[in-house]
């Protein structure tokens, strides 16, 4: 028996729940398919909650002397049981699930459980985890199949010494190093959130700086904050070999000639997407020399019903951008014009201290044309010392004139929070004056806004100031 | 396989499990081993001094540590080569193996069911390993929960040795799971490996359960050589046919290798 639906969805993460929830909030009869048995994927189990909820735990740790302004002195061994510091996932991962599982339901998506492989461009077979087969036809396909940690070669991942990103949480025991190799946002996750639990490590990788994509201050400020705690990173370096030599100690020979022994190695060397059961064949499709899934501004691949979002498209693989994407293609598909692009979506980076962009870095900016730059630094907020975390920065890029923001970005204690309000401004065309003349609370990190804006001011040119 | 656990009435009215028998003594060399290879500064000199004054325990670690289980192309000759290559986790995972094929278990009478038993458990913990891959989940903590899921086999066997011999093996078959629960507490593993070792004959959802349950289902058929596997365990795991398909090929590799410890 075959069931026709007008939209069926391969991958219930953020790229699929936001495509599957924009066509069926539309009246468009959709089912959404997913490998693991609750929607949003295993890597709401085994990845991104269990990680920041492991990072809530090593931040409240790690601040908590200073933050009690050193009434309090908290220590503990290493070796200290992982899971004891996740306790609380489970209600997290729960309660996500629950509300996950609702809102498709509410917005009228049906989610069948399985895996699917492609038999012809609109016909898809579902095999349960029993080996249950049916068969699914749908007017539009949308992939949204996701990533998985990439394992080179010469890496042996065994999962219990050398381990990525998908098992680096199995971990029964804190280990007393780490030696992460890659410096993208996962590596620079883990490293920043173990290094403050007191585990020693070091980073590894070709990129003379970490998270590259990053406006250059912000990763400067990741640097400083790692190192200052006593992380090490050797960029410009690559492993030559990776052996588990005994006594609890993986080597890391760098191509320097150096040793990096590390009680475990995590491995997160990028990622790959999850193409291999799909059988694009026999939908006409092909990935690309990476690996990927080629598609048009409108995210369609080279077959027009079939769209592709979220990790099977490539970089950046954050959940915001998987999100948008799933939405933009299926707003397509159903003929409604979108006034957003793709420069309106923020990026955040869990690290310790958090870091989050929107826009243009100043060095992009720089190549198109002049830019006026603001910065407040954080100890120049009451807020921050209130905090104890006085390291952080503010940063806007304005146009030439110093009137439209470009970019803006932050670091620091809630900066994932803290960039919707420039975003917001971005997405209005607000000038930048807007942060000076409108009152924000006292006092908060959003006064980082009016400090950073007074700064942009300052530096218009006579001529243009009068133009206001 | 086994009959369900006993009934709550059943419990009152029957033997207890360990009615006044000591639970089994880790070996001294193995009881060190656990001990010492637990801490963040463990040292291998201690581990190696307590190996030297258990020849027998040391010949077999040096045995086991040589298969290939646990060691790739260069042969383990020492006992300070065997200590400082294995690391403190292979360590841990061997000092149980060992303790579990001394006489601490041994009762006359019932060899041949013990040695079965244990080349069974180790298959299990083979297998929890793999599954244990699979799921990106702890390694070490599925080998040590698989080999242990049957260690309270020999315990009820021991505790009830006087009894006739076909109640001593029911007893055995309705029992082991609490009696080994209570050896791994005993032994101070994690509770989740004790929580584990309970409920492998009972309903759960426990991943790490579920795990030593599929574990022990495939360790059974790779023994009678069967090609299947049980559908509720590998669905409530999450495992699509292709895997358990890879997993039950792996069989006969996997029942030869614990036939070789």
């Amino acid at each position: 028996m075959v069931t026709s639906v007008d939209v069926a969805v391969i991958g219930g993460g953020p790229a699929g729940q936001w495509a599957a929830m924009t066509a069926a909030e539309a009246g468009k009869a959709t089912i959404l398919i997913e490998q693991e048995p609750h929607a949003g994927g295993e890597c709401v189990r085994r990845g991104t909650i269990p990680s920041k909820t492991l990072r809530e735990a090593a931040l409240a740790l790690s601040t908590f002397k200073a933050k009690s302004g050193g009434v309090v002195e908290l220590s503990f061994g290493a070796h200290l049981q992982l899971e004891s510091l996740m306790r609380r996932k489970t209600e997290v991962i729960d309660a996500h699930e629950r509300f996950l599982t609702e809102q498709l339901a509410r917005a009228g998506v049906v989610t069948w459980h399985g895996r699917a492989r492609f038999v012809g461009r609109d016909q898809l077979e579902i095999v349960t985890v029993s080996g249950a087969r049916r068969t699914l036809s749908a007017r539009t396909i949308v992939v949204a199949t996701g990533s998985r940690p990439r394992t080179p070669p010469d890496v042996p991942i065994d999962h219990e010494h050398v381990l990525d990103s998908d098992s680096i949480l199995s971990m029964t025991y804190l280990p007393r190093s780490l030696a992460v190799l890659g410096s993208g946002v996962i590596a620079s996750e883990y490293a920043s959130i173990f290094q403050a639990l007191g585990v020693q490590v070091t980073m590894i990788d070709r990129a003379p700086r970490p998270l590259g994509f990053l406006d250059a201050e912000l990763s400067g400020v990741f640097l400083q904050d790692f190192t200052r705690a006593g992380g090490v990173f050797r960029g410009e370096r690559r492993h030559t070999s990776i052996e588990f030599d005994g006594v609890e100690a993986v080597t890391v020979t760098l191509d320097d000639g150096s040793l990096v022994r590390a009680e475990k190695v995590l491995c997160s060397l990028g990622r790959v997407a999850n193409v291999a059961g799909l059988n694009l064949a026999a939908a006409g499709l092909e990935v690309n020399g990476r690996g990927l899934l080629d598609v048009d501004r409108e995210l369609r691949t080279r077959v027009a019903s079939i769209y592709a979002v979220g990790d099977v498209i490539g970089p950046p693989s954050l959940a915001s951008t998987s999100m948008e994407q799933g939405r933009r293609a299926m707003r397509h598909w159903l003929g409604q014009l979108d006034r957003h692009g793709a420069e309106t979506i923020p990026a955040g980076v869990f690290t310790i201290p958090e870091l989050s962009c929107i826009g243009q870095t100043e060095a992009a900016a720089r190549q198109v044309g002049p830019v006026v730059v603001g910065r407040a630094s954080f100890d120049r907020l009451a807020r921050s010392h209130i905090n104890a975390a006085p390291h952080g920065l503010l940063k806007l890029v304005c146009d030439g004139e110093g009137r439209q923001l470009l970019g803006v970005h932050v670091a620091g204690e809630g900066a994932a929070e803290l960039v919707h309000l420039g975003q917001l401004a971005m997405s209005a065309k607000l000038p930048v004056d807007t942060f000076v003349d409108d009152i924000f609370n006292f006092p908060t990190f959003a006064e980082a806004y009016r400090i950073a804006a007074m700064e942009v001011i300052a530096q218009r040119r006579p001529s243009s100031s009068r133009a206001a | 396989m086994y009959p369900p656990p006993f009934t709550p009435a059943e419990m009152a009215a029957e033997p207890q499990a360990l009615d006044q028998h000591e639970l089994p003594v880790l070996p001294e060399a193995a009881a060190t081993i656990l001990a010492e290879t637990s801490r963040a500064e463990w040292s291998p000199p201690k581990v190696i001094a307590a190996l030297s004054r258990d020849p027998a325990m040391a010949a077999h670690l040096l045995r086991i540590a040589n298969s290939p289980a646990f060691i790739g192309a260069v042969p383990v000759v020492s006992l300070q080569q065997a200590v400082t290559r294995l690391g403190a986790s292979s360590l841990r995972q061997l000092a149980v193996v060992i303790a579990c094929e001394t006489k601490a278990f041994a009762v006359p009478g019932f060899e041949a069911e013990i040695r079965a038993v244990f080349r069974h458990s180790l298959a299990a913990g083979l297998f929890a390993k793999e599954i244990a891959r699979h799921r990106r989940a702890n390694v070490e903590e599925a080998f040590l929960a698989g080999l242990l899921h049957d260690v309270g086999w020999p315990v009820v066997v021991q505790a009830h040795a006087t009894r006739p011999r076909d109640e001593v093996l029911t007893l055995a078959d309705r029992l082991h799971g609490r009696a080994g629960s209570e050896v791994a507490r005993a032994w101070k593993l994690p509770e989740s490996i004790a929580r584990a070792i309970e409920g492998h004959h009972a309903t759960s959802s426990e991943p790490l359960t579920l795990t030593v349950q599929l574990a022990d289902e495939l360790a059974r058929g790779a023994a009678a050589n069967s090609d299947g596997a049980p559908g509720e365990l590998t669905a409530a795991l999450n495992l699509y046919p292709d895997v358990v398909e890879g997993l039950v090929k792996r069989g006969p590799a996997v029942w030869a290798e614990a036939g070789r410890w």
